[in-house]
């Protein structure tokens, strides 16, 4: 190339430099606090999602929230329903109204009084069949407000989990508040809560400030929380030993060992109610035939997956884990035999031949990779082939939602049998085309007692015929495993994987 | 550029070749180059006889087994992954799956790249504008999106990333090449060729093609490591093969969280990765020495 | 000249139009339904076509894309399903992150491959010379990612000196635009040094040395120019490169950028937040390519346009 007569190009060059200098500068920087006694800073790998506590369906905003709201009532870290804006309460004989008495003297953080205004202003824009959080109140009827402290719900059916439905995310809201700002009411995260709403920057943090005015004594002692959401493990883990962090949220079990060797942070491992499972297509063979089910359930190692893999949590047997009403402590996990697999195969009249569909969600469990690469293993080696698909989370709820599937693994939180069990077997809702009607009838029975024992009895009994025949091959009860700095004291972790940040401090 | 010899003709002279290979062999990086690449295609090939162990049987007892001389190692020699398998068998048969996806994914946005930038470049004008229009579409819309309208729509298989791949990176050729067509297009022995009456395509054919040859040789040899970075990236997406297929950037995508544990196992496929890309630029840089010595790409 | 700069601003317009209509299609094709995934894991049929209903999603395609499109053109890029808030803002709050990410990598690379290819170029074959190589490469075939993750064991949990993540004054931009810049930075390097080796050969260059002109105003002056078209050349198109590669980068760092924002909103099938975001992300790249386009043009007035 000839060379040009011009310098321009080292002009050009500088301009570039100075244009990129520029954006760059021109731009701000957002400050962060440096840390401090009064401020804590926590990470779990989820967003804040959207700010409608009705429409969500997420755990950190079911913390963030329980730090913001107060509910009607609680769980405690035993799982016991404990009063929290309702004091007391008591239901019908014909279960169709459950009459709350309300705390008296308790502000909104912006002075709005709690009235049983409000619970009905709360409860009743759950009609709205949009909101994510509706299908716990299809059998609302309307709430009655006699005077200012008594509320009384009517439903148009008994509902069982009524105490359940009330806990975190049904959180009380402002009807004054409501009627003045519109319908977009909740944007503004106004509770009654310990802590008030200061921030939320997109992806970056969501901040917490004290409320000192709150009604239960005595007050939290951390003045600030700070929750940052950070996707990525190694780096969640590596902002915990840096200092950065006082508190991250789902630690790999592998990783255990590395905070145990350091001396400042601390390992709490919570046995979650959340297990995960295997959905199996009961129209199509080997599924279609109770030996079929039964034999995958006697092909899988639960125990060397939990020991080895997961390295955490236990096998599991039936849907309601220990802890939840209906727990049914007579139903152990399956042994593993592979030789009893085969000839329950056999019986079933599976050959073989032909690849099971498989498939699984990409990263909503921890180590799901792993875990069903060995499962796909170990049912290889009891004569059922697999075609494992880690699919994207999207694709995946498609397909299992079309019931394009042979096989696929999903996991359940819930702190009430009704949560999972009417909708995933009593509607089907994963068109797994198990039917039972007696199975059927038990879980309406459970959903339509308000009497608790009878509850219980119910989703026992549905648990023992699921045991035989259901569709379901529990595999394992998953642990929550955090990581907390030494001078973070006090901090409380619920089996339905929300913490607690209220009695806590820093030393 | 254009020296006396007219560029389309290969060289016959026979003092030429020979100083030509002589220039091959002197060049330590392409010899080095191709030599590790040759093994690396020998792994390829015959990744079943030469891997100790299978790569792909779940081994839970020897979940990140240590490396060979490391306190606690020694079954496997460059140790196990987090599901027991042997790290230097999965290399091993990750080669084939590797290249296959690098090579042929550049091989694709090559063949697609090198033909729309002959032709934006010969044809300038209106062919050109649209072609370039189409490049800035192309890199304006998220590799990801694609990635995943893509994959989910037709499958998470080895086909449809090399196809993703493939269709992402066309553009640095096209542009590329049609830099070069335009100056050679200015030059005075295609105007010849014109005057003489040589049709468009025979002149695209004997006189440019030629000549675009090289650079497409030079980008392409790049982009094949490039590419099987890309799947690595895809990889720690979640939008790579499906297990238990081993490929170097899956293995390292999904050892990353033992980093601070059991280094060995991203570690390894990453330190493969990183010399076959170098001898990749070495083969490529010694191709270009051969082939024309004053073109700097 | 004037023109050809309205030309491709109305070319641009057309661009952005083809990008509109590629990523509709694209995030309309992929499986998944927003409506589901804004709902439980196991919600009811009918509750998901509530839903689906109420977000206009059950309408024929092209009059979805319609009501996107004219919508769009008057600045109103629809509501993000996903936040319930105006797509337009929730991008604008991301990408200023995004930006100041992608051009301190940029700054970053090329202030340490310029020099690097220069120094190798000059010093050619020598230790200097493979290790600049060496570095390069390094750079080049490392994923993005395990070089940030390396970055962070080492600068933040073992030395303490920088943060781990996220976003805040300049110590917390240092260790993600070292790891976004680095492949380019080794992309560059060679290129500098290509070009350079080109230019010390040359008859011109063997003259100004004759002549005895200092050495250091050769370089800089001749070899300089002689690689500023493929270097703009690169550079525009890696700019392409670096938005994408931000995206991992953002993922890692937990920086709160748009990139991670636009996968976020392809996981969830957040459709007017992908289609919003990726047109002003388009936007943003279309012009970036005119201004070196345009520069392109001043640097070799050989290449003309008709």
């Amino acid at each position: 190339m000839k060379p040009r007569d011009s310098s321009l190009s080292r002009r050009e060059l500088l301009r570039l430099g100075a244009a990129a200098g520029l954006g760059a500068a021109g731009l701000s920087f957002v400050g962060c606090s440096r840390e401090s006694k009064d401020q804590v800073v926590v990470s779990r790998p989820e967003e804040f999602q959207k700010l409608d506590a009705a429409d969500q369906f997420n755990l950190v905003n079911y913390t963030l929230f329980m730090h913001i709201f107060d509910t009607l009532v609680e769980l405690d870290a035993d799982g016991k329903i404990v009063p929290s804006l309702a004091e007391s309460w008591e239901v019908s004989p014909d279960g169709l109204a459950w009459t709350f008495k309300l705390r008296k003297g308790v502000k909104f953080h912006n002075g709005d009084p709690f009235t049983s205004k409000s619970v009905k202003f709360t409860l009743e824009r759950y009609k709205d069949r949009k909101l994510a959080r509706s299908t716990w109140w299809t059998e609302l009827d309307k709430v009655d407000t006699p005077d200012d402290y008594t509320a009384v719900v009517r439903t148009v059916k008994p509902v069982g989990p009524m105490l359940s439905n009330l806990i975190t995310p049904t959180v009380m809201y402002s009807d004054k508040q409501g009627e003045k700002d519109g319908p977009t009411f909740y944007e503004k995260l106004i509770g009654t809560g310990p802590y008030k709403f200061v921030e939320w920057k997109k992806s970056e943090r969501f901040v917490m400030e004290l409320n000192a005015d709150h009604w239960r004594q005595p007050l939290p002692k951390i003045k600030r929380i700070v929750y940052r959401p950070i996707m990525e493990d190694s780096t969640r883990l590596a902002a915990l030993r840096s200092g950065e962090l006082h508190m991250a949220d789902t630690i790999p079990p592998d990783q255990v060992k590395v905070l145990q060797s350091d001396d400042k942070i601390q390992v709490l491992r919570v046995m979650a109610w959340d297990q995960l499972y295997l959905g199996l297509k009961c129209d199509q063979p080997p599924f279609d035939t109770v030996e079929g089910r039964q034999a995958i359930n006697y092909a899988i190692d639960r125990k060397s997956i939990v020991e080895k893999i997961m390295e955490g949590g236990r096998p599991a047997a039936a849907i309601v884990p220990q802890g939840v009403i209906g727990y049914h402590d007579g139903l152990k996990p399956y042994p593993y035999d592979p030789d009893k697999a085969k000839s329950l195969l056999a019986k079933a009249g599976w050959k073989g031949g032909s690849k099971l569909k498989f498939i699984a969600p990409q990263g909503w469990y921890p180590k799901i990779k792993e875990v069903t690469e060995t499962i796909a293993s170990q049912l290889q080696a009891a004569g059922m082939d697999t075609e494992l698909t880690v699919m994207e989370g999207a694709a995946f709820t498609q397909a299992r939602g079309a019931g394009n599937y042979n096989i696929y693994i999903t996991g359940g939180a819930s702190w009430d049998p009704d949560q999972m069990m009417d909708q995933r077997i009593r509607n089907d809702v994963f068109k797994s085309g198990y039917k039972n009607q007696k199975v059927f009838d038990l879980i309406l029975e459970g959903r339509t007692s308000v009497d608790q024992a009878k509850r219980a009895e119910a989703y026992k009994k549905a648990q023992e015929i699921l045991y035989e025949e259901g569709s379901m091959v529990w595999l394992f009860q998953m642990e929550a495993i955090y990581g907390i700095r030494k001078n973070l004291k006090g901090f409380t972790a619920y089996p339905f994987k929300v913490w607690d940040l209220r009695k806590a401090e820093i030393s | 550029m254009t020296g006396t010899e007219s560029p389309g003709q290969p060289k016959q002279n026979v003092v030429e070749k020979g100083r030509t290979n002589r220039r091959f062999w002197r060049s330590r990086r392409a010899v080095f180059g191709s030599l590790f690449l040759l093994g690396i295609c020998l792994c390829a090939l015959f990744a079943g006889t030469i891997a100790p162990a299978d790569p792909i049987a779940v081994s839970i007892n020897n979940r990140l087994y240590a490396p060979a001389g490391v306190q606690g190692g020694g079954r496997y020699v460059l140790g196990g992954d987090q599901l027991g398998r042997d790290v230097l068998s999965r290399i091993i048969h990750g080669a084939r799956i590797s290249l296959l996806v690098g090579v042929s994914a550049a091989l694709l946005s090559g063949t697609l790249g090198v033909g729309l930038g002959l032709l934006a470049g010969y044809y300038g004008r209106t062919v050109d504008e649209v072609i370039m229009r189409l490049a800035d579409i192309q890199l304006a819309i998220p590799t990801i999106l694609l990635a995943i309208a893509l994959v989910g729509v037709m499958g998470p298989n080895l086909r449809n990333l090399i196809l993703v791949l493939g269709i992402t990176g066309w553009v640095i050729y096209a542009r590329t090449i049609r830099g070069v067509v335009l100056s050679l297009r200015e030059t005075q022995y295609v105007e010849a060729a014109n005057a003489l009456g040589a049709g468009d395509r025979r002149i695209l054919w004997r006189h440019v093609l030629p000549n675009v040859w090289t650079p497409a040789v030079v980008i392409g040899s790049q982009q094949v490591g490039f590419m099987i970075i890309l799947e690595s990236a895809l990889s720690f997406l979640g939008l790579g093969v499906q297990p238990p297929t081993p490929t170097w950037g899956a293995m390292i995508a999904d050892g990353r969280g033992y980093l601070a544990t059991a280094p060995h196992v991203t570690t390894f496929p990453g330190l493969v990765l990183m010399a076959t890309v170098l001898a990749i630029n070495f083969l490529g840089d010694g191709l270009r020495d051969i082939l024309d010595p004053r073109l700097r790409l | 000249m004037i023109a050809y700069i309205v030309k491709r601003l109305l070319l641009s317009v057309l661009v952005l139009l083809g990008v509109s209509v590629v990523v509709f299609s694209l995030v309309h094709f992929a499986p998944g339904d927003p409506a589901r995934l804004l709902l439980p894991d196991g919600a009811l049929d009918e509750d998901v076509a509530i839903v689906r209903q109420a977000l206009g999603l059950d309408r024929p395609l092209h009059m979805q894309y319609w009501v996107f499109i004219s919508r769009a053109v008057q600045g109103d890029l629809g509501r993000s399903l996903y936040y319930k808030q105006p797509a337009l803002g929730v991008i604008l709050e991301h990408l200023p992150a995004t930006i100041l990410l992608t051009f301190s990598a940029l700054l970053v690379s090329l202030a340490v491959a310029v020099p690097m290819g220069i120094v190798s170029a000059v010093r050619r074959d020598s230790p200097w010379d493979y290790a600049g190589m060496l570095l390069a490469t390094i750079g080049q075939a490392t994923p993005v990612y395990w070089l940030g993750l390396m970055l962070i064991l080492f600068f933040a949990v073992q030395l303490r000196i920088l943060p781990s993540s996220g976003r805040g004054g300049i110590e917390h931009l240092i260790l993600p635009s070292v790891a976004l810049g680095a492949p380019l930075m080794a992309l560059v390097t060679r290129l500098v040094r290509s070009g350079m080796l080109d230019i010390l050969g040359e008859d011109y260059v063997r003259t100004a040395r004759a002549k005895g002109v200092a050495e250091r105003l050769i370089v800089l002056r001749h070899a300089l120019r002689n690689i500023m078209i493929p270097l703009v050349t690169i550079v525009g198109l890696q700019f392409g490169a670096l938005l994408g590669g931000a995206v991992i980068t953002e993922t890692v760092f937990a920086w709160p950028g748009v990139g991670r924002l636009v996968v976020d909103a392809i996981t969830a099938r957040d459709y007017p937040l992908v289609q919003a975001a990726t047109l002003l992300v388009a936007g943003y790249f279309v012009m970036i390519n005119l201004i070196l386009d345009v520069l392109y043009v001043y640097l070799d007035p050989r290449i003309r346009y008709a």
